[in-house]
Parts: C-alpha cells; structure tokens; sequence
C-alpha cells in the first residue's frame, strides 16, 4: 500500500491519538480533516480546491437544517425542567406509592427515570436530578450502594433513548429517516429496558431485603387524600408534556420541531407555575442550553469537515474494501459493528461514537441484506434501517455506563454523598450493563420490537 | 505578561458578551415555533384571521426558526471553549502534570483549531459573499438575503479563532511562571499552587 493509499487509515489513526490528548473533540475533527486535505493535496491525491465545499455542507448540514432545530430546544426543555421543580414532586409521590415494598426506593427511581424520560431529550438532566434528589436518601436508607448507583445511573441513561432524544434526531438525521418514525421505534425497546431494571429490582431486593430496605413507618403517607392530591400534582405535569409533545409527534398532528418548540414553551410556563422561574433563572437555562447545543454543533460541524475529507481521500471505499474481505455476511458485520460500538463506548461518548461511526458505516448498513429476519413493516419506510438505528441506539446505553468513560458515571460521581465511593458506582453499574446487553439481544433477535409500534401506528 | 493577560481578558469579554446574546435566542426560537404552531393548527389558517396583520407566513417563520437556531449555535461556538463546554477525551488529560496540559493545549490551539478556524473563516467568506454577489434569497418566498445567515458561519469561526486566541494567551501567561492571574475558569483550570512542586 502506498502512503497515498493508505491516507484514510492513517487519517483515522491520527484522530484516535489526538482525541486522547484530550483536547475539544470538536477542534480534533476539524484540525486533522483539513490537515490530511492539504497532505493528499501534497501528494497529488486530492486537490484542496475541492475544499471550497466544506463551508456549504457545515451550512445545509446543520443551519439550513428545520429537523435539528429541536435539538437546541429538547436540550432547553430538559434543562428547564430541572429547574422546575416537576421532578421533586414526582419522585416524593413514587416514594409513597412504594414505602411499603422492599426495593421501594429503586423502583421508583427506575419508574421515576422512565417518565423524565419520555418529557426529556438529554441525559444529564435525569441523572443529575436523580442522583441529588434519591441518592442520599438511599445511601441513609441501608441501600446496597452498587444497587443504588446502578439502578440510578441506568434509568437516568434512559432519557437518550425513550423520545424525545437529541441522540435518535442526530441519528435519524444522518440515515435521512423521518425523526417521528425512529422515535415510534424506539419506544418499545426503551420502555423493555425499564421493565428489565424493574424486575432486577425486584427480584434483588426479594434476595437480599436486608440490602433494600422499606422506608420507615414515619415515611408514610399522611392519608389517602393527601396522597391522592400529590399524585395528581405531581403525576399531571409530565402528563401534561408527555401527551404535547410525543403525543402529538406519534399523532402525526406537529413535526418534531414543532412540538420541540411547544414542549420548551410548556416546561417554561411548568416552572413559572412552581414560581421557580425568575430572570436570573431564565439567564441561566439559556446559558447552560446554548452551552451544550455549542458542544453538539461543535462536534457536527467538525465531523462534517472530517466526513468531507475522509470520502475524498477514498476512505469509505476503503472500509467497504475490508469488510467485503472479510467475508462474514450481514449477520457477521452486524455483530463486528455492535462489538466496535460497545468497545468505543468504554473510551468516548454516544456524540462521538454517532458522528464518527454511523457517517461511514451507515452505507454499508444500507447495503445489507436482512431478508425475512427485518421482513417488510407496512407504514414503515426502510425498516432495515430503523433496526439498525435502534439497535445502534440501544447499545449506545452501555456507552454511557461503561468505565472508565461513562457521561452517567461522571454526571453521578459530581453530586454523590462522599461515602459513596467510586468503587461502588463501578460495580453497580455491571448488572445493568449486563441488562441492556439482553435488550440488545432481544431487539435483535425480534425485530418486531422495534418495528412492530411504528408500523401499527401509521397504518 | 501583564499586557498578555489583559488582551485575553479583553477577548474574553467580546465572545463572552457574543455568547450571551447567543443564548438569549433560544427566548425568540422558542417563541417563533410557538407562533407558528398557533396560527397553523389551532387557528387553522381561518379567513378572519389571514386577513389580519397578525398573520405571518409560516415560511418566513420556520424560515426564521433555522435562522435562529444557525446564529444561536454558532455564536455560541467560541464561548463553548471559554467556558471549557466542549467535550474532551479526558482519560489521560486528568492524570497529566499541569505544564504538559497546558503544553498539549497551546499546540492544539496553534496546529489544529486555529488552522481550522482561519480554514472556515477563508472559506465560508467567499461562500457569504457569492450569495450576497448573487443576490440569493429564499427559493421558497421566505426570508431574502441569504447571504446574512451565511455570514454567521465565518463569524462564528472568528469568535472560536478569537476564544482560541485568549485560551493561548493564557496558556503563554501560565507558562512563563509570573504568575500573572488568567483566571481558573475555563480550559486551563485552576493554576498551579506556588507553593507546591511544579509537575503537578
């Protein structure tokens, strides 16, 4: 192979070294696309004029671009839901509701991050909010520490795959399906992980009750009434969410944008009803939204500069080239793809992992041939590739709880109580991952999971 | 040192205030999308309301809401990176001695990001202007002048040079020992203790 030819690796090599330097992903991307135009440039592969490109793709791909707008405004939303006080009431209320079971506490931790889930997008907001609002409550409850960080660190995670998610707008986007149908898909195969927590919780704390204790006689419930009053207080406003936004995505009645907006509207007149909204408040949300909106944009403009170059040196060729030499078949591929993800996603982050992985294996995905196993889903426009976006999706789960690199991980370790220790989130998090590895399985193996709510719902 | 240190903090505050408007966008997007949504769907396009001058065409807004969207994000690009917003692979980076940090900073900074940010500045200048030589407007009846929005994308690669500039700034500034105060905000960190040993 001439250095010519074996730019594209070399390409990827250099990002893969730099990116553990540690520094900004986003200026990694761009620094070391354009670095390798001008080398294939140098070597008569390429002609940097074709350069002239980049600034209109970093426009059509993500200015000009109606669908991801509702990135910047689920990210606000679910930041302004933080602040709004919802998720204190809810989790107060689910307390109640299970003072009296063992594992009460994980259980509703689990339900608890299931519905912030479905009202919001990112990840950071769940877990933050759970982690402050039940961890010490559970650590000063005799919780098992490992169950208390695994059960909260993996329903926070939850909120990046049951819709809304800014992750399944980014992926659907990059496979140009339509957001409503791959946010259908991933309903079901969400909605499976929780009631897999759920049954380990279950079953754990039948196991081992001395390990998840029920709450203390003086935790319970004034009266039914009072209960009662609080559920509905607590229970109505994410309801209210829920229904506005997927409701009305699923219902085919607003674009994801359009409830996107809606939702950011609904959240906001949630926390001015809690009077927690204020000026300074409404800075801050601003602050902290326009902040990571920078950080994604910033990723996905690099990785379009990068994408730009890395095609032209000949780099998917290339990567088509090896795995048509490997010879595996579509199940084969499959599996080397899920396996990659899973690894990668001990080292990097879902964002990462997406821009970099789904742009050049999206292609080849395309290309594969399921047959029967996918099968045809009436309503549902190519099926295979809703799978394989899911599945993708689902397996990114694990990225966020794998060590030493999980954003769950890191999000917990910043508002855990001090004595619980990093060991201890370590270990929790195993079952867990071992959990949504069984989901992926099943995804896998019954596609009908994935396809089977999107196909009812639009026929 | 001293002059270094007050350029940076001179930049700091120009793509901090940028960031600010930025973030501020995100009121008017939300708003516009909700407008939009109203007059569309609870309204329903009735007569007695088109005719009003309430009645904005939902082009021009779902025009305005990537306008909006495309200005809020790149704006905000240069005060991600004061602010330490973009992502890093910080496994090795958390265990590196200071010097080697802010080392490993400045030469990205100087090899990658500004390169890249001259690239696209470079670029997409010619990019803003061919539109504004063309007279684009919208291919839909929406917003006219493309060329403004266009423009954002080398300005926002001009407020990431700039933020890129400061952060280097800083870095000279650590690493000259003067102990010239940079701030502990932001990609560096907290500075080094004067007391402690000096590879940590």
């Amino acid at each position: 192979m001439t250095l010519a030819e074996s730019l594209p690796l070399l390409m990827f090599l250099a990002l893969g070294v730099l990116l553990f330097s540690g520094l900004p992903v986003a200026f990694v991307l761009g620094g070391v696309g354009l670095a390798f135009a001008y080398v294939g440039d140098w070597l008569g592969v390429f002609n940097a004029a074709r350069l002239v490109i980049i600034p209109n793709r970093i426009f059509g791909g993500s200015v000009e671009n109606l669908v991801l707008v509702a990135i910047p405004m689920f990210t606000f939303m679910g930041t302004m839901l933080e602040k709004s006080g919802v998720a204190r009431d809810l989790l107060r209320c689910l307390q109640l509701l299970t003072w009296r079971i063992p594992g009460g506490l994980a259980l509703s931790v689990v339900l608890m991050g299931t519905i912030l889930a479905a009202t919001t997008g990112i990840i950071g907001a769940s877990v933050v909010m759970i982690s402050m609002m039940a961890l010490p409550v559970m650590v000063s409850q005799g919780y098992d520490q490992r169950l208390a960080t695994g059960t909260i660190a993996a329903s926070g995670t939850l909120g990046i795959l049951i819709p809304p998610s800014i992750m399944l707008i980014i992926m659907a986007d990059l496979m140009t399906l339509p957001v409503g149908t791959v946010f259908m898909a991933a309903v079901v195969p969400g909605l499976m992980l929780s009631a897999l927590y759920l049954a380990y919780v279950v079953g754990f704390s039948a196991l081992y009750p001395e390990r998840a204790p029920p709450l203390p006689a003086e935790a319970r419930p004034d009266s039914a009434a009072a209960l009662g009053h609080l559920m509905v207080r607590s229970f109505l406003p994410p309801t209210f969410l829920i229904v506005l936004v997927l409701g009305s995505i699923f219902a085919g009645w607003a674009t994801p944008t359009e409830a996107s907006g809606v939702g950011a509207f609904g959240a906001t007149l949630l926390a001015l009803y809690n009077r927690s909204l204020n000026w300074a408040v409404l800075k801050e949300v601003c602050a902290r939204s326009a902040l990571t909106t920078a950080m994604l944009f910033g990723i996905f403009v690099g990785a379009t500069c990068y994408a730009v170059v890395f095609r032209f040196l000949g780099g998917e060729e290339m990567i088509d080239n090896f795995i048509l030499a490997m010879g595996v078949g579509p199940w084969g591929v499959l599996f080397v793809i899920m396996a990659m993800v899973f690894i990668l996603g001990f080292f990097f982050d879902w964002i990462e992992i997406t821009l970099i992985v789904l742009p050049v294996f999206g292609p080849i995905i395309a290309n594969l041939d399921f047959g029967d196993h996918v099968g045809v889903w009436a309503g549902v426009d190519a099926a295979p590739l809703v799978w394989f976006t899911i599945l993708l999706s689902v397996n990114l789960q694990t990225s966020f709880l794998t060590p030493p690199f999980g954003f769950a991980l890191f999000y917990m370790k910043g508002v855990a109580p001090p004595e619980v220790t990093i060991q201890a989130i370590y270990r929790g998090i195993i079952p867990f991952v071992a959990l949504q590895l069984i989901g992926l399985g099943l995804c896998v193996a019954f596609p009908a999971l994935v396809l089977g709510l999107p196909s009812w719902l639009s026929s | 040192m001293r002059i270094l240190a007050l350029l940076s903090r001179g930049i700091d505050r120009v793509v901090l205030a940028a960031g600010t408007i930025a973030s501020l966008l995100f009121v008017p997007l939300t708003l516009v999308i909700v407008y939009d949504v109203i007059q569309r769907k609870a309204i329903g396009y009735d007569n007695r309301f088109i005719d009003t001058p309430l009645y904005l065409s939902s082009t021009v807004l779902q025009e305005l809401e990537w306008h909006l969207h495309g200005a809020l994000f790149l704006l905000a690009l240069g005060y991600a990176y004061v602010k330490d917003a973009h992502v890093r692979i910080e496994l090795l980076r958390e265990r590196f001695p200071w010097r080697r940090k802010v080392g490993f900073e400045a030469a990205g900074i100087l090899l990658l990001l500004l390169p890249y940010c001259w690239f696209v500045i470079n670029y997409g200048w010619g990019f803003a202007e061919r539109s504004l030589l063309t007279n684009e407007g919208s291919a839909t009846n929406g917003i006219p002048s493309r060329w403004v929005i266009k423009a954002f994308v080398p300005l926002g690669f001009v407020l990431l040079g700039l933020a890129g500039v400061s952060v280097l700034l800083k870095c000279i500034v650590r690493l000259s020992g003067s102990g010239e105060n940079v701030g502990d905000e932001g990609p560096l960190g907290t500075p080094p203790s004067p007391s402690g040993p000096s590879t940590r």
